[in-house]
């Protein structure tokens, strides 16, 4: 077991050198830099840019090194000092922009999951084993709806019912007074409150495949001669159902957990941008457009390290459920 | 025509069956799985159920239980008689459906092992675990000593070192092992009757037999009944103390195993007989068959159900009437008109 998490650790820091080169060599494959544009910009506005004051910012950037020299020093940096480089948008250093984001995404995403799965959960299993009820029907149909939504539009609308009904714009994750003020438990019930929103709108993108795939799942498993074993053991309904056939269709879903993160960040930019969240994708939407490359060099790397982690995680749980599953 | 329900007067009769029927709906109509059997079992015997495949057995052995209900089955009608460990006589078809005192009796009065070892044990979790479940489930010990009761049942039924396997996973035994652990669970609350269908089918020769060796020495040491299905009368043979012929959801024949094989009445236990491939004799004479198939249970002919396949056909009267089961000796009965049955 020590030997595979040593081995998986490995794996992971070379994947995520790899990611982090390919990110970076990506970013800056589209012609120009960052400085470029922002000279353009100049230009354009009739502004005098003088030839010394652009070498000046070259050198201090090291623009003017080819990219892998860029790299090693961006790496150098975060290994040994903990940091990331310089934003050129915002002029900041890129670990004070970045940190609070990424545990937002972080909180968003994992509310997110666990409304789906408390959402799908009960309503797949009752679909299956309340097979062609109306129930089933209607949950079926609901989820098909869900499914077939685009998630922007749910966020709006019920940005609006909760407008009308409740006079609270719940755009963005806090409320004006408290976006600057210092944590607080009044605070965090604010952000509590917020979330509800983002964390409905994108979780029920997942909840409707999520209620099919385990439905689909289960009613294979109810008919296995296992159940039947079970049941005659003397076991009552619920907790034959529970222990036998659910305790395993469940065990493919544990293995999407580590998908998670890369989805909400990859998927979600729209649906923040629209209820103004304040999370990891807009923000690198933005600094892909305007080759703001630290920034989104920075974005990504945390993001698969996260990932990566998330991966190993769900690999161990599942590895933990399933006593078929050993890694030698 | 009323049957005499002998288990009222018979203590010694520990199950009976009334004119069983066990139905399935189906979109294509309705299956008459099983099609008014009855019978009663004594104690300390092996009764073995033979029949072609789609025969009823197998819902039969699963309407005692009524583990058929969540299989969209249903006990239409008749009765099973089951005398507990206390003496009191209950009738299991007018249990309601997964109920508590249903589940009182499985896997502590009456227990079933299936045919597929491979697949009867969940892979989650240890066979000690799935073992204990059962034990804790129906006498209110500590699992420490559930476990240790666990460990015991497992070495009595040959298991080699037992406190090891007790934490094995299935999928990390043999098939034959498999077989015994299913066999150590349903024994471990001491039922009083035992339902095996077909459980060694899936096992290769020299495991079959041993499995059957450990079945009858149990059956000895446990002092139960063992219902044992099967379509092998090889099985019938080394086991069985009476036998049901089964054909269509119906009995055709029931009697003790000795006379089943020396002196077969029914023409369809007469061709099962001859349809057994023997060591002995001509080797170029061709295995003998019994002509067409099996019809759907959804479309029972008429009048005797075997009358389509049958040799000893008799236009008019098979093709017609129901025949009942006649008595010819104490414990010999057939539903055949070449025994004037039906009157």
């Amino acid at each position: 077991m020590l030997a595979y998490l040593l081995r998986r650790s490995v794996w992971m820091l070379v994947t995520i050198v790899l990611v982090s080169m390919l990110s970076f060599i990506l970013i800056q494959l589209p012609p120009g830099d960052f400085l470029s544009t922002y000279i353009a910009q100049l230009s354009a506005s009739g502004q005098q840019v003088d030839a010394a004051e652009v070498a000046a910012l070259e050198a201090r950037y090291g623009l003017d090194r080819p990219v892998y020299v860029q790299y090693a020093m961006w790496i150098r940096g975060i290994v040994t000092r903990g940091d990331f480089g310089q934003s050129f948008q915002w002029n900041r250093p890129v670990s004070d922009l970045i940190w609070e984001r990424v545990w937002f995404t972080v909180i968003l995403s994992g509310a997110s999951f666990v409304f789906s799965w408390v959402v799908a959960i009960p309503i797949g299993i009752f679909s299956a084993v309340r097979k062609y009820s109306v129930g089933d029907y209607l949950f079926t149909f609901l989820g098909f709806i869900g499914l077939s939504t685009p998630n922007f539009l749910l966020a709006l609308v019920l940005m609006w019912l909760l407008y009308i009904n409740f006079g609270v714009s719940p755009g963005g994750l806090f409320s004006q007074e408290y976006i600057d003020a210092p944590w607080s438990l009044a605070k965090v019930w604010d952000m509590l409150q917020h979330l509800i929103v983002p964390v409905v709108v994108i979780g029920t993108a997942g909840t409707a495949g999520l209620i099919r795939t385990l439905r689909a799942r289960l009613l294979d498993e109810l008919n296995r001669p296992y159940v039947t074993t079970a049941r005659a053991k003397g076991l009552s309904a619920w907790k034959l159902l529970i222990r036998y056939p659910v305790r395993l269709a469940i065990l493919p879903f544990i293995s999407t957990v580590g998908w998670v993160l890369p989805q909400l960040v990859s998927g979600g930019i729209i649906v923040a941008i629209v209820l103004n969240l304040p999370t990891v994708g807009p923000m690198l939407h933005r600094s892909l457009m305007s080759q703001d490359m630290y920034l989104a060099g920075s974005f990504i790397l945390i993001i698969s390290v996260l990932t990566v982690i998330g991966t190993l995680v769900s690999d161990l749980l599942l590895a933990w459920l399933d006593p078929r599953i050993r890694y030698e | 025509m009323t049957q005499p329900i002998r288990i009222h007067n018979d203590p010694g009769v520990i199950l009976e069956l009334l004119n069983l029927r066990t139905v399935f709906e189906t979109r294509g109509g309705t299956v008459r799985a099983v099609n008014g059997i009855s019978f009663y079992t004594r104690n300390d015997t092996v009764l073995g159920v033979v029949g072609e495949s789609g025969c009823g057995k197998t819902v039969m052995a699963h309407s005692i239980l009524r583990t058929v209900d969540p299989m969209g089955g249903k006990v239409a009608d008749g009765n099973i008689f089951f005398r507990r460990k206390n003496g009191e006589v209950v009738d299991i078809a007018s249990l309601p459906s997964e109920g508590r005192q249903l589940r009182s009796l499985r896997g502590s009065e009456i227990s079933m092992i299936f045919q597929e070892p491979m697949t009867a044990f969940s892979p989650v979790y240890t066979i000690g675990q799935q073992i204990m479940e059962v034990i804790t489930l129906h006498q209110k010990i500590p699992s420490r000593q559930a476990k240790a009761k666990a460990i015991e049942m497992l070495g009595r039924v040959s298991i080699p070192k037992p406190e090891v396997r007790v934490d094995a996973y299935p999928h990390q035994l043999s098939g034959g092992m498999r077989q015994r652990a299913m066999i150590a669970m349903a024994l471990s609350c001491q039922p009083k009757l035992l339902i095996a269908d077909e459980p060694t089918t899936a096992l290769d020769v020299t495991i079959q037999a041993q499995i059957l060796e450990l079945m009858v020495a149990l059956q000895r040491e446990f002092e139960m009944n063992i219902i044992m299905i099967t379509h092998d009368l090889g099985v019938i043979a080394e086991l069985a103390t009476d036998v049901v012929v089964m054909y269509l959801g119906s009995i055709v024949e029931k009697a003790p195993v000795g006379e089943v094989y020396s002196n077969p009445k029914h023409p369809y236990t007469k061709a099962l007989q001859e349809s057994i491939p023997r060591v002995e004799g001509s080797v170029s004479k061709k295995l003998a068959t019994i002509s067409g198939s099996v019809p759907s249970a959804k479309n029972i002919p008429p009048g005797c159900p075997f009358h389509p396949r049958c040799r000893e056909f008799m236009q008019g009267q098979c093709d017609v009437h129901v025949p009942t089961l006649e008595t010819l000796s104490a414990d010999h009965t057939v539903a055949c008109w070449l025994y004037g049955g039906g009157e």
